[in-house]
C-alpha cells in the first residue's frame, strides 16, 4: 500500500517524474557506454593481439607495425629481407616464424601472403589452432586462396570461386592478371583476420614479379629478383618468456629490422585512451551527482505540496515512519526505473556501436554484463536512495494537524 | 460492551497557539465525559474551537495543558507511534475539507485506511469497501479520482472510510457542510446507523440546527478568548 501511494504520488507528477527518470538513465547509461566500450575495447584488442607474441617488421613506427600486421590497418613501413626470417626460424629459441606479406587487396579486403604453417600456428598452447577451417583446406600451390569468415561471408566468396587481385591496400588499384581460386574458408576468429585472404607468399611474389616488370621494364626485373626475398612481417613464436627476452635483446642489434612486442604496444594505446575514459568517467559521474541531486530536490518539492496528503495520511494512523517509508519509496522509485532503463539504453547503445565498430574494423568488441555494470546498478540505487533520504527526513515530520 | 463505561474524559484541557506577539488559546474544556455508544453534537461559532478539540481528542494534537483519556489511558502519555496505531484502529475522522488521499481512487482511499488499522481481514477488504461504498450511493465510482468527485461525493467516501474498521469513536468535523440538505442526512444516517449498529461513540461538530437537534447530547463550545470557560452541556434526555 505505501508503495502504491508513492507510485501514485509520481504518476500524479508524470512531467516532473519523467524528466527525473530520464536525468538518471541518461546518466547512467552514459557510465554504462563508456564502461562497457572500455572493458569491450581492451578485451577486443587483447584478443586481436594475442596470437601475435613477437612480430618482426622493417624499423619504423612500432604502432605501424602492429596496426599493419594485427589489425591489417595502414600502410606497411617497408620489408624486410628473406634472409632476417631465415635466420629466425633456425634460431634455437623461436618454436615458430611465420612469414607475412602484405601489398595486395580483393575489393579492399587485404590480401595476406603466408606459409601455410599459419594454419597450424596456435597462439597459447593447448588452446588450438588461431585459423581453424570451416570448410576446405590449406592452399598449398601458389594461386590458392583461404578466406576469412567475414571477407568470404561480405564478398559471397565460396569453395572454387576465382578472383583477381588488386594492387594497394584500397580498392580500384592496378589489377594483377593472375587468378586466385579460393579452396578453403575460415571460421571466424573474432578478430581482424576475419577480413583476411590469405594466399601463398609466393603467389605475391611471383604477381610482383609480373607486375612490377610489366610497370617498370627491365629494370624492374633486376629489383623483382630482390622482391622474391622479401617479406613484409614475420610472426614470431618464442619457445617461451625467457626466450622471448633474450631473442629481444639479440634483435636489438639487427639493422635491417625491429622486433616489437605488440602488446605492449597495446597497453601504451590503453593508456592513451585511459586518460579519455578516466576524464568521461568524471564527467559521468559528477553528471550522476547533479542528476540524483535533482532528484532528491524534485521528490522534495512534491513532498512539500503534498503536505495535506501526508496529514490525511497520518490522520488514518500513518506513523511518521510509514510517511518516512512513502518518500523514500518515491525516490527508490524514480531511482530503480532511471537504473533500469539507463541500463538497457547503454547496453542498446553499445551493441551499435560493437556493430559499427565491427564492419570498420573487424575488431570484436566483447559484450555481455560485466562486474563494472553491477556496480554501477547498485551504486547508482544506493546513491539514489540516499538522496532520497534528504527530503524524507526533512518532511516526514511536519506539523499535521496544521493542515487538515 | 457497557454502556456505562466512560470511554473519553478531558480534564482542564487547553491548547495554545504561541508567536512572537500573542497567545492564542484555540480551545479550553475544563471538563468533558463521553460514554460508549454516545452521539454528541459539538457546536459553537466560528473560531471556538471545534477543529481543534476533534484534533485533540484525535490524538493529532497534544493540548498545552491537561489530560484526555481513552478508556483510562492518557493519550499524550503514549508514546507516538502506540498513538499512531490506536488511531487506526479506534478512530474514525472525517475532516471539515478535503479529507481524501489526491493520488488515490475512492476505493484506494478505503483500502488505505484499512492498511494502516490491519483489523479487516486481508481478503475481506476489498468486499468490505465497496459495499460501504455503495451504501452510500457510490458504486459507480470506485475507481474514480478525488478530482473527479464532487465534494458531496468526496464527503460520502470520506464517511465511508471513517467507519471502514469498525472504530470505537468517529470523529465527524461539520461533515455535512459541503452538502446539500439530503446528501447531507444522508452522510449523517449513515455514520449514526454504524454508531448505533457497532456500539461506536460518535462526535459530530456542526453549525446546523436542524442537524443539532437530532442529537440527544449537544456539547457547545464559546470562544476561549472571550471568556475562559468549560463546556457547557446539556442532556436532554436527563
Ligand atoms: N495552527 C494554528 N495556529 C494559530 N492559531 C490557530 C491554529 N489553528 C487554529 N487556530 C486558532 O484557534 C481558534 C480555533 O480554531 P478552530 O479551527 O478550532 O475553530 P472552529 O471552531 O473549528 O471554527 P470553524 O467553525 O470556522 O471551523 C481560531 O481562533 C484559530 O484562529
Ligand atoms: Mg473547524
Amino acid at each position: 500500500m505505501r508503495l502504491l501511494i508513492a507510485w501514485r504520488n509520481l504518476l500524479a507528477k508524470p512531467v516532473q517524474s519523467g524528466l527525473t527518470v530520464l536525468i538518471v538513465a541518461a546518466t547512467i547509461a552514459m557510465l554504462a557506454v563508456v564502461t562497457l566500450l572500455s572493458t569491450g575495447t581492451h578485451a577486443g584488442l587483447v584478443r586481436a593481439t594475442e596470437p601475435f607474441d613477437l612480430i618482426v617488421g622493417a624499423k619504423g613506427s612500432p604502432n605501424q607495425l602492429v596496426l599493419n600486421t594485427v589489425f591489417l590497418k595502414d600502410v606497411p613501413i617497408g620489408n624486410v629481407s628473406h634472409e632476417i626470417y631465415e635466420k629466425l626460424s633456425e634460431n634455437p629459441l623461436v618454436a615458430s616464424a611465420i612469414p607475412l606479406a602484405f601489398g595486395d587487396n580483393y575489393k579492399g579486403y587485404t590480401i595476406v601472403g603466408s606459409g601455410s604453417d599459419i594454419f597450424s600456428h596456435e597462439p597459447k598452447v593447448g588452446q588450438g589452432q588461431w585459423l581453424q577451417f570451416a570448410a576446405g583446406r590449406s592452399f598449398s600451390v601458389p594461386f590458392e586462396a583461404v578466406v576469412g569468415a567475414k571477407a568470404a561471408q561480405e564478398l559471397g566468396l565460396k569453395l572454387g570461386d576465382e578472383f583477381k587481385s588488386a594492387h594497394g591496400f584500397i580498392p580500384g588499384g592496378d589489377t594483377h592478371d593472375h587468378v586466385y581460386q579460393v579452396v578453403g574458408i575460415l571460421q571466424s576468429v573474432n578478430g581482424p583476420y576475419d577480413q583476411a585472404v590469405l594466399v601463398p607468399i609466393e603467389s605475391i611474389w611471383l604477381a610482383h614479379e609480373k607486375h612490377e616488370s610489366k610497370a617498370e621494364g627491365e629494370v624492374a626485373i633486376e629489383d623483382s629478383h630482390e622482391h622474391e626475398h622479401e617479406v613484409t612481417a614475420i610472426l614470431v613464436k618464442p619457445k617461451g618468456y625467457s626466450e622471448a627476452m633474450r631473442l629481444y635483446q639479440q634483435f636489438q642489434q639487427e639493422k635491417g629490422a625491429q622486433m616489437i612486442f605488440p602488446a605492449q604496444v597495446i597497453v601504451q594505446l590503453f593508456s592513451i585512451l585511459g586518460q579519455g575514459e578516466q576524464m568521461l568517467r568524471s564527467i559521468a559521474y559528477v553528471i550522476i551527482v547533479m542528476g540524483l541531486m535533482i532528484m532528491a530536490l524534485s521528490v522534495y518539492w512534491s513532498a512539500l505540496g503534498r503536505v495535506r496528503d501526508r496529514s490525511i495520511l497520518r490522520a488514518l494512523g500513518a506513523s511518521a515512519r510509514d510517511i518516512f517509508t512513502v518518500i523514500l519509496a518515491e525516490s527508490a522509485l524514480l531511482t530503480i526505473l532511471g537504473v533500469v532503463i539507463g541500463i538497457l539504453t547503454g547496453h542498446g547503445i553499445y551493441l551499435v556501436l560493437v556493430k559499427v565498430m565491427e564492419s570498420k574494423t573487424a575488431i570484436v568488441l566483447t559484450s555481455g554484463v560485466i562486474p563494472e555494470e553491477i556496480y554501477i546498478v547498485i551504486g547508482g540505487t544506493l546513491f539514489g536512495i540516499l538522496a532520497g533520504l534528504i527530503p524524507a527526513v526533512l518532511t516526514y515530520k511536519m506539523d499535521v494537524a496544521k493542515y487538515l | 460492551m457497557d454502556g456505562d463505561e466512560k470511554m473519553l474524559e478531558l480534564n482542564q484541557v487547553r491548547k495554545e497557539y504561541r508567536d512572537v506577539l500573542q497567545t492564542i488559546t484555540a480551545v479550553a474544556v475544563e471538563h468533558l465525559m463521553m460514554q460508549t455508544g454516545e452521539q454528541i453534537a459539538l457546536v459553537g461559532p466560528s473560531g471556538s474551537g471545534k477543529t481543534t478539540l476533534l484534533h485533540l481528542i484525535s490524538g493529532l494534537l497534544t493540548p498545552t495543558a491537561g489530560e484526555i483519556k481513552f478508556n483510562g489511558i492518557v493519550l499524550s502519555s503514549m508514546p507516538e507511534t502506540w498513538r499512531d496505531t490506536w488511531r487506526a484502529k479506534a478512530v474514525g475522522y472525517i475532516f471539515q475539507k478535503l479529507n481524501l488521499l489526491s493520488s488515490l481512487t475512492a476505493l484506494e482511499n478505503l483500502l488505505v485506511a484499512m492498511s494502516f488499522a490491519n483489523v479487516i481481514p486481508k481478503k475481506e477488504q476489498r468486499q468490505w469497501a465497496s459495499q460501504l461504498l455503495d451504501q452510500v450511493g457510490l458504486s459507480d465510482k470506485l475507481g474514480k479520482f478525488p478530482h473527479q468527485l464532487s465534494m458531496g461525493e468526496q464527503q460520502r467516501v470520506a464517511a465511508a472510510r471513517a467507519v471502514i474498521n469498525k472504530p470505537s469513536l468517529i470523529l465527524a468535523d461539520e461533515p455535512t457542510a459541503s452538502l446539500d440538505q439530503d446528501n447531507g442526512l444522508l452522510v449523517l444516517d449513515m455514520l449514526r446507523q454504524f454508531a448505533k449498529e457497532s456500539g461506536s461513540t460518535l462526535v459530530v461538530s456542526t453549525h446546523d440546527r436542524q442537524i443539532m437537534n437530532q442529537f440527544e447530547r449537544i456539547c457547545s463550545l464559546r470562544k476561549p478568548s472571550e471568556e475562559v470557560i468549560g463546556s457547557a452541556t446539556s442532556n436532554r434526555l436527563a
